[in-house]
């Protein structure tokens, strides 16, 4: 069904293929890590054990301290924003995830069904990134089907939502994860 | 006494003229606002007339779904979505659905064809039974979409 909906590559925290599918085989699929952590020694010593090579490596930073060390370090993949954590996401941090070249990662659920006040955040800080010519992820937290979002309804609602420009939504539905899973398909 | 007329008349002169290039740059001022003015007004009036654009959309759900059912769904979302206002902007009327195959076509004002995919494929529940609605093609005309609607693989 992924494939079907036109996701070809598919980065997700456990993954259950369908072997008697034919399409399951066509998409190439990644596991995925999330580490959620405030403290730096902490999160070194997760990523010391974790097979980045092989995994997409995700941080979710409570702490700004977290946020910037993660952003510098070649280990990460994405930094994942959520509406606990949006806060973390300032201008000092956006500078430094352009130098590093290091894309943010949000949750379509986050963008869609969070209150007015998280929404307005996020259209702030969205951007923001437009603005400094940051790179962004857009995920999916689906578990079934019927919570799958077709990319392109996923585009249209990123644009008339939150006014970024359909170029930006299409990148970050399209080269820039792309880059990042073929990226440990070839490790 | 011929010298002070003639210092007199100079001032007067240079005053004049003062007055003169004052007028001038502001009369400048305001044939450049009118025309900036003129400019913008011609540039929203590019719309000349709203056009219809039909979506053909495909619905996935547990359970076959009825017209009525899809459309109420639809509506509340996009009302929930973009607010009532844009609804009646955008007019979004359900053409028809065919219930076997599920698909159905979608009319909306060309703005608005964003907004309809938009809230389209954001339905997540119909009379709580789990949907994916995934919006296919947008044409220009009806029996174009109607073809489409057919035709087109999923």
């Amino acid at each position: 069904m992924h494939y079907k909906m036109g996701y070809t590559h598919v980065a997700c925290l456990e993954k259950r293929l369908d072997s008697t599918s034919p399409l399951s085989a066509k998409a190439a699929v990644v596991d995925k890590i999330v580490v959620s952590t405030s403290s730096v020694d902490e999160l070194r010593e997760i990523l010391g054990r974790v097979e980045y090579r092989e995994k997409i490596v995700s941080v979710h930073p409570t702490s700004t301290e977290v946020a910037r060390w993660s952003a510098h370090d070649s280990r990460v993949d994405t930094i994942l924003v959520t509406p606990s954590n949006l806060k973390i996401l300032d201008k000092g941090q956006v500078s430094v995830m352009k130098y590093y070249d290091k894309p943010l990662e949000i949750h379509i659920t986050h963008l869609l069904h969070s209150s007015s006040e998280v929404k307005s955040y996020f259209y702030r800080r969205l951007n923001m990134l437009v603005r400094f010519k940051v790179g962004f992820v857009l995920g999916i937290p689906a578990s079934s089907v019927y919570e799958l979002v077709h990319p392109v309804v996923v585009i249209k609602a990123i644009k008339t939502l939150y006014d970024i420009p359909e170029k930006f939504a299409l990148l970050a539905l399209t080269n820039i994860p792309r880059q990042l899973i073929s990226r440990k398909l070839v490790v | 006494m011929l010298y002070e007329l003639l210092i007199a008349t100079l001032i007067l002169v240079s005053t004049c003229s003062i007055l003169l290039l004052v007028t001038l740059i502001k009369l400048q001022r305001l044939v450049r606002a009118y025309s900036a003015l003129l400019k913008v007004r011609e540039e929203s009036s590019s719309v000349k007339r709203i056009r219809k654009r039909y979506v053909v959309f495909a619905a996935i759900c547990e359970e076959k779904v009825r017209n009525s059912e899809l459309e109420d769904a639809v509506s509340a979302k996009f009302k929930e979505l973009f607010s009532e206002s844009t609804y009646y902007k955008a007019s979004p009327q359900l053409l028809f659905f065919d219930e076997n195959t599920q698909r159905g076509v979608y009319r909306v004002a060309h703005l608005y064809v964003d907004y309809l995919i938009a809230a389209l494929g954001l339905v997540k529940t119909v009379e709580n039974k789990r949907c994916v609605i995934v919006p296919l093609r947008t044409t220009g005309t009806l029996r174009k979409a109607r073809e489409l609607a057919r035709k087109l693989k999923f």
